[in-house]
């Protein structure tokens, strides 16, 4: 008789840990990826804002088209193998914001 | 019965999990960074909706400063064109005096209803240009918002402005002749709209709100239907002038973005939540 090295318990267990220990190091990496990700928002943002505050003073209410645009490139130890040195991601939408508030009337 | 018909269906239970595993990971990886985007995208909606209504709360403050400043330059301006005057006696030179008052008054009474007009138009052309900025923006997202008081620019309160004599001269009879005396007659004030502190808060908060897909990993509580929707927060109040300082305003006011708040459903990291311009 083959004596049995483990049951199915064990092996299923071994395979939670498999995956588990990847979907730890995956939700980790994924909080750098979130702050990452609302840095290039923020730089978003304020480029849009300084857009409309820049038309401040201007008497006339209006609505003006500003470009959200950040680039996304590689870290700079990535950067240095072959291949990722000239990986990155331009991220452009336009929207619409209101300006003039007027005070520079009189 | 032998050791491998004993194991027979082991691998297919470990592969159907691993399969799961992985299953999920690819999910994982088509969503997180359409997310991201989404988010992005949304809050600056957020951003500029907030924005755009408070600069047109701004205006409404710019024009509120302005009539201020008009109701004190009329009262001053009535006020020495009464004492430019010498009446020929007491009694006109009091009519005079009494009428100057009276459309003084009436003046002031509208001026209170104009500005509390333009304070409540400037809430409603807020509403107006955030929904206004979102449709152009994303076309499928709503947007609410959010005053501190559902009535006109906040705590704005009418209050006792500049007070201004309407003082004359006249002529007064005596034994010894003639001589120029001075009634001081009744104080008015200029009545104008100012806040009731400073640090009051007039501002617009916008919700914008995009339905989403429920996706595997959408951010929060996918299982509550309320929250199928992505919503992003953003605050924008006016900031700079002065409705009132004495006797002058200052319109000045612009609009400020003061908090671009996070999602809701809160997202997976916390520490993402809330930011302070």
């Amino acid at each position: 008789m083959v004596r049995k090295r483990g049951g199915v318990t064990l092996e299923l267990a071994a395979a939670c840990v498999a995956i588990g220990i990847p979907v730890m190091l995956a939700f980790t990496q994924l909080g750098r990826l979130d702050q990452a990700a609302r840095r290039l928002q923020f730089s978003a943002q304020e480029g849009c804002i300084q857009a409309a505050m820049d038309g401040n003073e201007d008497p006339s209410f209006r609505l003006i088209p500003v470009v959200s645009s950040v680039q996304v490139s590689a870290s700079p130890e990535w950067r240095r193998l072959p291949g990722v040195s000239g990986f990155s991601v331009t991220l452009k939408r336009r929207y619409w914001i209101g300006t003039g508030t007027g005070y520079g009337e009189d | 019965m032998t050791a491998n018909a004993d194991q027979a269906g082991r691998i297919t239970v470990v592969f159907a999990f691993l399969m799961v595993g992985l299953a999920v990971f690819f999910g994982l990886s088509l969503n997180v960074s359409q997310l991201f985007q989404e988010r992005a995208h949304l809050q600056i909606c957020a951003d500029s909706a907030a924005f755009s209504g408070a600069v047109q709360q701004a205006r409404g403050l710019n024009r509120i400063a302005r009539m201020n400043t008009e109701a004190v330059k009329t009262l001053k301006t009535t006020k020495g064109a009464l004492m430019c005057m010498v009446y020929p006696n007491h009694a006109a030179g009091q009519r005079a005096a009494w009428t100057a008052e009276a459309a003084y008054r009436i003046y002031n009474i509208v001026n209170l209803v104009n500005q509390q007009k333009a304070s409540v138009e400037a809430v409603k052309d807020a509403r107006q240009t955030a929904e206004e900025v979102t449709r152009r923006n994303e076309p499928e997202a709503k947007v609410t918002s959010y005053v501190p008081l559902a009535w006109g620019l906040g705590r704005l309160i009418p209050a006792k402005g500049t007070k201004a004599d309407f003082g004359f001269f006249f002529k007064q009879a005596t034994p010894l002749g003639e001589i120029l005396m001075y009634d001081p007659g009744r104080t008015v004030n200029a009545l104008v709209l100012r806040k009731a502190l400073q640090m009051d808060t007039i501002g617009f908060t916008a919700q914008v709100r995009r339905p989403s897909f429920p996706w595997l990993f959408s951010w929060g509580r996918t299982s509550q239907k309320s929250v199928r929707n992505l919503r992003a927060y953003a605050s924008a109040k006016p900031a700079g002038g002065a409705l009132w300082m004495d006797d002058s305003a200052d319109p000045s006011y612009r609009a400020k973005l003061v908090l671009t708040a996070s999602l809701f459903p809160q997202p997976l990291i916390p520490d993402s939540w809330g930011y302070a311009w």
